[in-house]
């Protein structure tokens, strides 16, 4: 039927079908992103009437600005220890959760949870436990990684970010695993341990290659909201102690509504952008190149 | 027969809609008739309405009781929204055409804002009863109402001092760093280890201590700018500032004997406000604007007060630092002129009406700027404030940083609190923040 229509009967069609989805997509991130680009070559405070076109100054500014420099190099650091632990503990549960073990359904729902609770509620029950519980736990235990707060020395911090970034999103991969490992057809299981294949062997020889679409939407998930954190930054660390766990999404929010340099927090937001934009496509086409077909 | 029907339930429903109309009417037209004041104005003959954007968020109860006692009375209907970020709030209210006819926010709003977009109210009565001293200007108008005087200080625990020294707490007596270090060196061999508590938070671990370096220069906001733009200018440096090294001589002492010294950047606000109450610790390193979270842990039959910074050598010894830290705005863009009317009459009330006197002083427990509002302040921090304030003993506040200077140097001294930072490091991240900055007047 498709064949038959001419070219106007095909665009009625397209535009009956895709056109209000079109028309929102427009609206609400096209036209604002086409603004914002626009925002960065002025000198808008975000409140002010005036807003004078000043060029590439924002940018100017930008490139001097070390603590934006240094917030995003944190950033890359946090989202690559992050992604490699959320996807090895999601990987493991899945593995374990899809090998019949006892209670597993009750157990996928309990590991999904962490997901379902926003990122500021868990941040202040996490800085909750390691503000309070854990230091009180040092009166017991006397174990003298307890006996400060995690929150106030700066490696335990990052460390902290990344244990609750770990336990909130590793649920969620999991269930993306699962599906992975479900999908796996056991007849190739079977016969590779009939040829004698060790479990280790199948999982990187035959699993790990059957679910590869599952490791890269798993990978783009966690590298993209890793790369974005604020909510969880915002309620455990507030990028204490003394600004040293301050994310790049962090330093930009204070940029453009703190500090009302909403020029420069744009040219900044505009660059983090580009930079998730690269790596995370870049994997992508690195992940897409490495499925197999079966 | 459906048409019927249908014809039957409109008529029916807009027999209700003009029943419950004109119920309203009726409730509100005896009150339209209350005698007015003459400061404020009279009472619309239709009702207004307007909205109010409170960046306060501990007064919205109090505020709303006071728009409804207003707004029966001048048929005025008040919208009262919240916020925690009156900038961001107010910048996508503007931005929507949507702005809200009376505004609360900081200082640094309304400087944006002024010659814009909010109503200059120089000519309003309330400025000749304390509005035209604390009223934020541009360019000599005032585009600013001040809402609340509160005042950074040491905030104390009478009884429990008391209770160790054996003898009557005289806060006069404490000025200097010496006196308190004399003080605190009691109340540790009466055996209070730790009589000092240090918030941990970025304002007010970070920020506000850098302050009190500007405010006692000497004590003027002219003296602090003058001083500011030295550094810019490279006449003079911190290091090299007496006030500066006197300053942190008092704070080395806050955090000498802080009680969270163990963990400084771990320390919690609750349980410091709980500490003062209890009598854990006998001095808060903080300000009047605490009450509303102490409140909840105050003991009875407790008493507790305001202490100025001890400091030595200083000119200003002896008074707090006294800034008026709300303001109220009102718009010109998207109110029409009945609304404007309004909103006017609204910050009028508040000042000249008792009722409105009894909800900004009893209702919103603040301190008021205006000399002829008499209701004594409500609780003992406020009290406190305004015994500083009627005997003189005031400096002024800093109110003439740039926008980023928070953001840019708490984290420094937050590191020094924890010790990471030498007094050195900091007066040089200081410099360094003034040599490229000036102070806004």
């Amino acid at each position: 039927m498709w064949g038959k229509l001419n070219a106007k009967q095909k665009a009625l069609y397209f535009m009956g079908f895709a056109g209000p989805a079109m028309i929102f997509f427009f609206m609400v991130v096209l036209v604002p992103l086409a603004y914002g680009v626009y925002l960065t070559f002025t000198d808008w405070n975000g409140i002010s009437l005036d807003m004078n076109f000043i060029g590439f100054e924002n940018y100017r500014q930008v490139f001097h600005d070390a603590v934006f420099w240094r917030s995003l190099g944190l950033t890359v650091i946090y989202s690559a220890v992050a992604v490699i632990t959320t996807n090895l503990v999601a990987f493991g549960l899945a593995y374990l959760l899809t090998s019949k073990i006892k209670g597993q359904n009750l157990l996928r729902a309990g590991f999904f949870t962490p997901n379902l609770i926003g990122g500021i509620i868990l941040g202040y029950i996490w800085q909750f436990l390691f503000s309070r519980v854990l230091v009180n736990l040092y009166d017991y235990v006397g174990l003298e990684i307890f006996r400060r707060s995690w929150l106030s020395s700066t490696g335990l911090a990052f460390a902290a970010l990344v244990i609750v970034t770990t336990w909130q999103y590793s649920g969620y991969m999991m269930l993306i695993y699962i599906s992975g490992f479900v999908g796996i057809p056991q007849d190739m299981i079977e016969a590779a341990r009939i040829d004698g294949a060790k479990e280790g062997t199948i999982t990187r020889k035959i699993r790990l290659p059957l679910m590869m679409p599952s490791v890269v939407i798993c990978l783009f998930l966690s590298i993209t909201r890793t790369f974005k954190v604020y909510d969880l930054n915002l309620s455990l660390t507030e990028g204490g102690p003394y600004g040293t766990t301050k994310m790049a999404s962090m330093h930009i929010f204070s940029k453009a509504f703190e500090e009302y340099r909403y020029g420069i927090g744009q040219a900044e937001a505009l660059i983090f952008f580009v930079v998730i934009a690269v790596i995370a496509l870049t994997q992508t086409y690195i992940g897409k190149k490495r499925e197999v077909e079966m | 027969m459906k048409k019927i029907l249908a014809v039957f339930l409109i008529v029916l429903l807009s027999c209700f809609t003009l029943f419950a109309n004109g119920n309203k009417e009726a409730a509100k037209a005896p009150a339209a008739t209350i005698a007015v004041n003459p400061e404020i104005g009279e009472a619309f003959a239709n009702t207004v309405n307007i909205s109010l954007m409170n960046s306060k968020p501990e007064i919205t109860d109090a505020l709303e009781e006071g728009a409804a006692l207003f707004g029966s009375a001048y048929n005025v209907n008040i919208e009262i929204v919240e916020t925690d970020n009156p900038g961001l709030t107010i910048a996508q209210r503007y931005a929507s055409g949507d702005a809200p006819t009376i505004a609360i926010v900081d200082s640094a709003q309304v400087k944006e804002l002024a010659g814009q977009r909010i109503a200059d109210l120089t000519s309003e009565p309330w400025v000749a009863v304390g509005g035209d001293a604390m009223g934020y200007k541009v360019d000599g108008k005032i585009y600013g109402m001040p809402l609340t005087i509160e005042s950074m200080c040491l905030l104390y625990n009478k009884t429990v001092i008391e209770e160790l020294l054996g003898r009557e707490f005289v806060p006069e007596d404490y000025v200097t760093l010496d006196q308190f270090q004399t003080l605190v060196d009691e109340l540790v061999a009466a055996g209070m280890e730790t009589p000092v508590i240090l918030c941990s938070e970025d304002w007010a671990l970070g920020h506000k201590p850098i302050q009190y370096v500007y405010d006692y220069q000497d004590g003027t906001k002219a003296g602090a700018i003058a001083f500011l733009k030295d550094v810019h200018n490279g006449v003079t440096t911190f290091e090299d500032n007496e006030v500066f090294n006197n300053v942190y001589d008092t704070l080395d002492l806050f955090i000498k004997y802080n009680i969270n010294r163990d963990d400084p950047l771990a320390a919690d606000y609750d349980l410091n406000a709980s500490y003062l109450a209890d009598g854990e610790a006998a001095f808060w390193v903080n300000g009047t604007w605490a009450w509303p979270d102490f409140a909840p842990y105050a003991v009875e039959g407790a008493e507790y007060g305001i202490l100025p910074f001890p400091i030595n050598d200083s000119p200003v010894q002896g008074k707090v630092v006294v800034d008026s830290t709300k303001y109220i705005v009102a718009d010109i863009i998207n109110a029409s002129e009945e609304q404007q009317q309004a909103a006017k009459m609204f910050l009028n009330w508040l000042v000249f009406d008792p009722a409105g006197q009894d909800v900004l002083i009893n209702k919103c427990q603040i301190v008021t700027a205006f000399s002829n509002i008499t209701l004594p302040p409500t609780n003992p921090f406020n009290l406190g404030l305004q015994e500083y304030i009627n005997a003189g003993l005031t400096i002024d506040g800093a109110s003439y940083m740039p926008s980023d200077h928070r953001t840019v140097l708490a984290p420094t001294m937050q590191a020094y609190a924890a010790g990471e930072v030498t007094r050195a490091e900091l007066a040089t991240a200081l410099d360094n923040y003034w040599t490229t900055n000036l102070p806004i007047e």
